[in-house]
């Protein structure tokens, strides 16, 4: 059955749905959030989009950009612990530091961010592939 | 450079995600598989070389101090257990092309499984804390569950099931007695709980969680009366599995009780060792009765498994330097001997199309390099000498009558005999006699299966005619591993605690 109700829906929350997602990504440095709760998310987004335009469809057209997204986010989530390696510290030790902007505001920057973009990455690409599985996303449902 | 002490399980993590990659490239993804297995071999070196002579190598990961952060540890113990283990596997690695039939969607699925399991096993033997042992446990499970169904055959599926069961079923109680333990001393880190064992009184809450960790790691280990899960599971696997599940996995329950017994009991004997030596006396004489009753020549070797367990464990709860030195020998001495002694049955039964006795015959006449690998391993297997297993069974049996454990180390004697008569029977049927039902000759002549299963026989001699040197070490692990106080110490000053605050700790006990 295709509900057009759902399909409008789905059309209007993936993108609101993948903007709160990068929220909790970056504000899981000091706050409740995190890439792994951001992967989740977003996860939820894609089979909102899965359960309107068929299962099929969606990790068809996905497909590549998610093995991609797991080999990059592992990748990613590795290098964050290496530069501690190549800095002489033991193994995914977090270095930290605050890039002023213009006026009174800066950013606080972190390896750790690094590490979080690569779980966020790979939790994406990990729950996707395997939900996908798990509704046949082999066979075409209508 | 202490990160070394991670470098084991990082390189197989990144290299089973490279190989996933790569699994429409058989090529490509086969030297890239065998490369970082090389790397990791080189990794283990660097780790044997320092903890051989005695230090402890700690990694606070992300630097932080062991009471909250997570530590990686590698003592002598540790890095033996991982060097052997990384050789055993890299020679399973190059052996396995040969087992799969051609065209065999199953193999690419080898390459990327094996490193995912090699990270779950050497994560078990480097971690220092207990709920990382459970992480690692179950990246390790996740693997063999994959690959001991490879193949999917619905007779497989059956028989592998319990397997499956009774290791979920392990992993939840192991994570109820870690629970336990975190609950009532505030900390998961292995060192910082022996510390506490030694110098608080602890609530029966703490040790009924110690208990349920033992128990999980006797199931683990294959120990009686839960070795059930194993005699029927690993030999339904495909050859490699089945190989490389016999020197890994088994191995990592063994290397736990090994690694937490010391640390739990502070070095002294009591209950637990009590329990250990009838355990492991029953466990040896069950498993190769066990054996005896089989008819199928990877079905014997697996079940045997469990009886070389019951060595291992009886050398650890005698719980003399001398003893444990020995058993660990022994554990060594199994890994490599053992699986051997599949590759060289798995050669015959490739040959002869099925595993089970009388089907193909003669081997010794028409193969004899493969019959001389299987023979080497299965007299070291029993014991007899030159070769490794002599030294491993002449020390554990020394060290039982010092110990005055005349019942369970004559068990251990006459369990000898048993393990060669039950070897005896493959040869007779397989090896020996007139050569019929070889139906595929071909393999016996494959050198990538037939060079690594003879270079493990070698390290059977070698190890049998350089049974002094390896003692030595192995009573250097030994003794550090019964004093404790070297491991325990090695982490708290990794974590800035300092010699002498450590000192007050235990004097304010002792007063």
């Amino acid at each position: 059955m295709r509900s057009y109700i759902l399909l409008a829906a789905a059309r209007a929350l993936l993108p609101v749905t993948v903007l709160f997602a990068i929220y909790m990504l970056l504000r899981g440095h000091n706050e409740p959030g995190g890439g792994f709760i951001a992967g989740l998310v977003t996860t939820a987004a894609i089979i909102i989009e899965g359960l309107a335009f068929g299962v099929a469809h969606t990790v068809r057209r996905l497909g590549r950009i998610l093995t991609a997204f797991l080999v990059i986010g592992l990748g990613l989530a590795v290098l964050a612990g290496l530069i501690a390696v190549a800095a002489g510290d033991p193994f995914l030790t977090n270095y930290h530091w605050h890039m002023p902007l213009p006026g009174d505001g800066y950013v606080h920057l972190s390896t750790t961010l690094i590490f979080d973009i690569g779980v966020y990455l790979a939790v994406i690409a990990s729950t996707t592939v395997a939900i996908g599985v798990f509704a046949g996303g082999e066979e075409e449902t209508p | 450079m202490m990160n070394l002490v991670a470098a084991p399980v990082l390189i197989s993590l990144m290299t089973a995600v490279v190989l996933l990659a790569l699994n429409h490239r058989p090529g490509t993804q086969r030297i890239v598989s065998i490369v970082s297995h090389l790397l990791l071999v080189a990794s283990a070196v660097g780790l044997l070389v320092p903890t051989l002579a005695g230090e402890v190598l700690v990694l606070t990961l992300g630097n932080w101090a062991p009471s909250v952060g997570i530590t990686w540890v590698a003592d002598g113990l540790s890095a033996v257990m991982v060097f052997f283990a990384l050789i055993t596997s890299l020679l399973v690695l190059i052996y396995s092309e040969g087992t799969f039939d051609e065209g065999d969607g199953v193999r690419n699925y080898f390459h990327p499984l094996h490193h995912l399991l090699l990270a779950g096993v050497c994560g078990s033997f480097l971690t220092g804390d207990f709920f990382n042992l459970f992480v690692f446990f179950e990246i390790m499970l996740l693997a063999s569950f994959a690959m001991i169904s490879l193949g999917a055959r619905p007779r497989q599926l059956n028989l592998t099931f319990p397997y499956v069961l009774v290791n979920l079923v392990g992993s939840t109680l192991l994570l109820g007695g870690i629970g336990a333990v975190y609950g009532t001393v505030g900390t998961v880190n292995m060192a910082e709980v022996s510390l506490a064992i030694q110098t608080q009184e602890l609530p029966a809450a703490f040790w009924a969680g110690v208990g349920l960790i033992l128990l999980v790691f006797a199931t683990k280990a294959a120990l009686l009366p839960l070795f059930f899960w194993l005699p029927d599971a690993y030999p339904i696997a495909p050859i490699a599995v089945n190989a490389l599940f016999a020197s890994l996995l088994s191995k990592v329950g063994v290397y736990t009780l090994f690694r937490s017994v010391p640390l739990i009991t502070g070095g002294e004997v009591g209950v637990i060792q009590a329990v250990l030596v009838v355990v492991g006396a029953a466990t040896m004489l069950i498993g190769v009765l066990g054996a005896l009753g089989r008819s199928g020549i990877r079905d014997i070797l697996s079940f045997h498994i469990v009886s070389q367990v019951g060595y291992m464990v009886f050398g650890l709860a005698v719980f003399t330097p001398l003893a444990v030195a020995a058993g660990l020998f022994y554990t060594v001495h199994n890994i490599i001997v053992k699986t051997g002694l599949i590759m060289a049955g798995g050669i015959a039964e490739r040959m002869g199309g099925s595993q089970k006795l009388g089907v193909i015959k003669g081997v010794a006449r028409t193969h004899p390099w493969v019959a001389a690998a299987f023979f080497i391993c299965a007299v070291a297997l029993a014991g007899l000498p030159p070769f490794s297993g002599f030294w491993g069974k002449f020390f554990l049996a020394v060290a039982g009558y010092q110990a005055g454990m005349y019942a369970a180390t004559t068990i251990a004697i006459v369990v000898g005999l048993l393990t060669l008569s039950s070897m005896l029977k493959i040869w007779l049927s397989v090896f020996w006699g007139e050569p019929s039902g070889n139906k595929e000759p071909a393999f016996g002549n494959s050198k990538g299966m037939l060079v690594p299963t003879l270079v493990l026989a070698g390290i059977a001699v070698v190890m049998g005619f350089g049974g002094g040197p390896i003692m030595h070490y192995s009573m250097v692990v030994a003794e550090n591993l019964l004093a404790v106080t070297p491991y325990v110490d090695g982490v708290m000053q990794a974590g800035g605690i300092s010699a002498d605050d450590l000192a007050a700790l235990r004097e304010g006990v002792e007063r």
